[in-house]
């Protein structure tokens, strides 16, 4: 909101200088976002919290300017002279629904000259922002912005049947609004209406056929406390938010609706040649008692960290015009004044009490106190150890947002019906929530391509989601992995290396090995431990084609607190025989490793070090060069018994896989 | 010793005698290969004698064995100095002398995203006080998101929350705080958990907004926890991640779920706290919210609020990241350019 400083001055001559003041303010929770100075006045542009609504007006701002620099508070007398009311100027008022609105007060003033305002009236509003329209509109806003108490002038005239009715609309009553929109009202809003119907939204907006115009001579100032959770319902309903529903829907002062009105009738009668009438309407609860607060010094010390007296305290709470008495027990016993509807409980006192002592004079200090034990945190640890192995082999790490739209979703080749739909999204392209992290990892390669990287290697961790039944959402922690042109950085003294299939299926071997999961593929799939994931190739612009694998990785949290076991390493040399094997070219690779690894005890590793077919090979045969590593636990091998185990393991190759050897090497 | 033994012994040292004369003549690779088959080759002597050894008296086999791989590591030794004195010779006539200026091959070395690095810090800091680690379903629901953090149902402290909805019953969560209720409700005091995590606002996109972004929210429940010493743990981080002398200052502010509640400011590193673009001429850059853990939200997860007090806070990731590193738009982050993400 903002405040003129001329106007606050008003009511609290405090001498501190403009921008020394703005600190100040800001110190205390009323954050001054802007200060701009206009002419000979300075505009304070102020966060006010929802919970301070206390704030929201100039009266409101001085109270704390007072507090803060302890210059006197003034508020201005108000005089009324009134006149009986006559009979045919009489209105009833008829509070039906009190729940939704606990106080209404009116008065009537009649005899009006309508007319531009006097230049002061007309200053003090624009300079806050709010354009004067006619005395009579410019004193109710003038209230308003004063008081913090919105208030509403009926033309008297147009009141059909001389009565206003608070209560709920009827489903399907309508009204027009001062600004000419129509509405069909909800049985949930409450309205103010005439003996006929609605003219004017409770606590939102007027109706257009009862606003006063230059032809008006007698209002009804409406001066009410409604109930904020139904004003903030009914304006967003009709996505309203006015000077009025801002105030009510953080709760007004409902003692201050009388003194309001009385306010904006004296200046009426003042400024606009009014009549004020008796006597004034005041429907509903007029007594509103708070509950005393008991403040236990010692733990408002506590909470603080402060070593404050009960005697401190009391004197900060009363520089805020709280009432502080004392109990047998030495306890502070605190009224807080009406207008802080927010204080109610001894936490909220100790707040109060913090903020008028000052953060700053709060002592900084570490914790003491006892230590949790230390808990291991499984998805932590498990993306750390994931971005380890993927930066060292070359990965960057790339967060894309949560979001897909159904273009996306469909030129991925993903079905849209099975993504989850945002009710209310703010970007069109973020429409859907993401069901697989590949499609923003080729947007990024594709992004990176245009910009001539030669090469693009990205991961990327985080949740995806899908559609439960039963209407719930279910996540999973993914990883997306993308690799596109050179898989090494090109270099005149060695051949460049393409990323390819291997390239993404080795990194993910190793990722597994690092997690202690044994990775094993089925064509285009792959598990690594408990994880189940898939390669596909996306069509990347410019690299042609990038090969993308995707893993979801929620099963694999369990892994990282598995303890792994020592094996016993062998202190025994290893001999190495390498066997070049012919056979059938749909024979898997995967098959033969793992058959040579079975095949005898004193394999410990198995490596294919070449594959072609062609030339000197049969038709539909292909060569498999496969490099074995012989090692016992005790002993030195001996040439005989490791030409033994490899002549086992070439006579279980020809039987199994139909292999032969394609010539035999020298040793 | 047995004559046999005697003999393989004896025929060991001629051997190795023999095998070094023929590598010093050894003058081109035909050569060294001619010399590997007759010494170290499946047809030679060493081989032989390896087989023979099978027929010694059991107690004289660990020394002639030892014998006779000794000779073989010896020869396969020289076998590979020799390749590699011809290897070099051969580099250094095939292409001329090297030119030591010219660039080295990069590793390709990935590197990690900025807002990764900048939680590391902030997690650094937090788990050297003793705080663990917590995380919780980014799906959310009314209860958890406000409710159970004392949000009332129509109440405007809700519209500072543009909420993303996905129905009646889900929503983006739109802190990390819920996980604070998720933590409490499984777990006993005392308490020092940090949750990092993904957050959703409905917010328009420009340079300081994104309908995502992260946040690290911190709790501690103890029974005697004061402002102080959230102030303090604050002020210890807001050095430890901006660097020694950074000040920073605590606002009062309105959080629901905390009271008294905080802004957390620090000196803005660009111009030193005199005001400048960067702050908005303040000198000063929010980067938290904070406060003491309201007792209604202590009652809402079965904490008997006499009994505990804690202290709570939320900070921005990339904002923290912003200030940092100095970057001026959120969208960075998730362009992934590599041009701005090789910076870090």
């Amino acid at each position: 909101m903002k405040y003129s400083l001329k106007w606050l001055r008003d009511y609290c001559p405090a001498t501190v200088p403009a921008d020394r003041l703005a600190e100040q303010l800001t110190m205390v929770g009323l954050e001054v976002e802007l200060l701009s100075r206009v002419d000979d006045d300075v505009i304070f542009d102020v966060d006010v919290v929802p919970v301070r609504s206390d704030c929201l007006s100039m009266i409101g701002l001085a109270r704390e300017i007072s507090s803060l620099t302890l210059a006197p508070l003034t508020l201005p007398p108000v005089y009324i002279k009134e006149v009986n009311i006559p009979k045919e100027l009489s209105v009833e008022v008829d509070l039906v629904d009190q729940d939704l609105c606990p106080r209404y007060s009116a008065r009537i003033v009649t005899n009006l000259d309508v007319g531009t305002s006097l230049p002061w009236l007309a200053q003090r509003l624009e300079a806050v922002g709010v354009r004067s329209l006619n005395n009579v509109v410019d004193i109710t806003n003038f209230v308003n912005l004063e008081m913090g108490q919105p208030l509403h002038a009926f033309d008297l005239a147009k009141l059909r049947g001389r009565k206003l009715v608070i209560r709920r609309a009827g489903a399907g009553e309508k009204l027009v609004l001062i600004n000419d929109e129509e509405l069909t009202l909800s049985s949930e809003d409450l309205v103010i209406a005439d003996a006929e119907g609605p003219v004017a939204l409770a606590g939102v907006m007027g109706g257009r056929d009862s606003e006063v115009s230059s032809s008006t001579q007698a209002v009804v100032i409406e001066s009410a406390y409604f109930d904020p959770a139904n004003v903030r319902r009914t304006a967003r309903r009709y996505g309203l938010s006015t000077e009025s529903s801002y105030r009510f829907e953080r709760g007004t002062d409902p003692t201050a609706t009388l003194e309001a009105a009385n306010r904006a009738a004296a200046l009426l009668a003042e400024l606009a040649g009014g009549t004020v009438l008796a006597p004034p309407a005041d429907k509903g609860q007029t007594e509103w008692p708070r509950p005393a607060v008991v403040l236990r010094p010692a733990r408002a010390n506590m909470l603080m960290g402060t070593s404050l007296t009960g005697e401190d305290m009391a004197v900060l709470l009363r520089r805020l015009y709280f009432d502080v008495g004392l109990d047998r027990m030495e306890n502070l016993v605190i009224s807080a004044p009406p207008y802080r509807r927010d204080v109610n409980s001894e936490i909220d006192v100790v707040e109060e009490i913090a903020r008028a002592y000052g953060y700053d004079n709060v002592e900084a200090t570490l914790p003491g106190g006892r230590l949790p034990p230390p808990a291991r945190a499984p998805r932590e640890e498990l993306e750390r150890k994931m971005r380890e192995v993927l930066t060292a082999a070359g990965f960057t790490e790339v967060y894309t947002p949560t979001f897909t739209n159904p273009e996306q979703l469909a030129a991925c080749g993903l079905d849209p019906c099975e993504a989850v739909a945002v009710a209310n999204p703010t970007v069109s392209q973020f429409s859907h929530l993401r069901v697989a992290l590949w499609p923003n990892l080729a947007d990024v390669a594709m992004r990176n391509g245009r910009l001539g990287a030669p090469s693009v290697l990205i991961f990327e961790i985080g949740n995806v989601f899908t559609a439960d039944k039963g209407g719930t959402v279910a996540e999973h922690l993914h990883l997306g992995l993308l690799a596109a042109g050179e898989a090494e950085p090109r270099h005149w003294s060695r051949r460049p290396g393409e990323a390819n299939f291997f390239f993404v299926k080795g990194t993910l071997e190793a990722l597994g090995r690092v997690l202690g999961a044994s990775t094993e593929w089925e064509g285009t799939n792959f598990r690594v431990g408990p994880a189940t994931g898939a390669y596909r190739q996306a069509a990347v612009e410019p690299f042609g084609a990038a090969h993308v694998t995707e893993l979801d990785v929620s099963p694999l949290r369990a892994l990282t607190a598995t303890a792994r076991r020592y094996r016993p390493i062998s202190r025994f040399p290893s001999v190495v025989r390498d066997l070049a094997l012919v056979l059938d070219e749909d024979k898997a690779g995967a098959d033969i490793v793992a058959a040579i690894r079975e095949s005898n005890d004193l394999v410990r590793d198995v490596a294919v070090f070449d594959v072609f077919a062609g030339e000197s090979i049969p038709a539909r045969r292909k060569s498999l060069g496969v490099r074995i590593r012989y090692q016992a636990d005790d002993r030195t091998l001996t040439d005989e018994e490791v030409n033994d185990a490899r002549e086992e393991t070439i006579k279980m190759l020809a039987a199994k896989f139909g292999a032969t050897l394609r010539s035999q090497h020298q040793n | 010793m047995t004559d046999e033994t005697r003999k393989l012994l004896a025929e060991t040292t001629a051997l190795k005698k023999a095998a070094g004369e023929a590598a010093a003549s050894v003058a081109d690779e035909k050569e060294l290969e001619r010399w590997r088959v007759k010494f170290l080759g499946r047809k030679s002597a060493l081989s032989r004698l390896s087989k023979s050894l099978s027929s010694l008296p059991e107690a004289e086999k660990p020394a002639a064995g030892r014998a006779l791989n000794e000779l073989r590591a010896e020869l396969e030794g020289r076998y590979g100095r020799i390749q590699r004195q011809f290897a070099e010779k051969k580099a250094e006539a095939g292409k001329g002398r090297i030119d030591y200026t010219l660039p080295g091959i990069t590793p390709a070395i990935g590197s990690l995203h900025p807002i990764t690095k900048t939680y590391y810090e902030i997690a650094a800091f937090f788990t050297a006080l003793g705080f663990s680690i917590a995380d919780g379903p980014e799906v959310e629901d009314e209860f958890h998101n406000f409710g159970a953090l004392n949000f009332p149902p129509d109440h405007p402290s809700r519209d500072a929350q543009d909420t993303l909805y996905i129905n009646d019953e889900w929503l983006l969560r739109t802190h990390t705080s819920p996980v604070q209720v998720r933590v409490m409700l499984s777990q006993e005091p005392p308490l020092r958990v940090i949750v990092p995590g993904r957050c959703y606002r409905a917010d328009a996109v420009d340079a300081s907004h994104y309908p995502v972004f992260h946040q690290v929210e911190g709790l501690l429940v103890d029974d005697n926890v004061s402002l102080g010493d959230l102030k303090g743990t604050l002020a210890a981080f807001a050095e430890y991640v901006f660097g020694p002398g950074t000040k920073m200052r605590f606002r009062p502010h309105f959080f629901p779920f905390t009271e008294p509640s905080a802004e957390v400011d620090v000196s803005c590193a660009v111009c030193d706290g005199v005001g400048c673009p960067t702050c908005g001429g303040k000198g000063w850059l929010e980067i938290a919210g904070a406060g003491m853990v309201h007792p209604s939200v202590f009652r809402n997860v079965g904490y008997d609020p006499e009994r505990w007090v804690g202290y709570a806070f939320g900070m921005g990731v990339e904002r923290i990241a912003m200030l940092k590193y100095g970057v001026n738009d959120i969208r960075l982050f998730y362009e992934n350019d590599f041009a701005f993400l090789q910076q870090f």
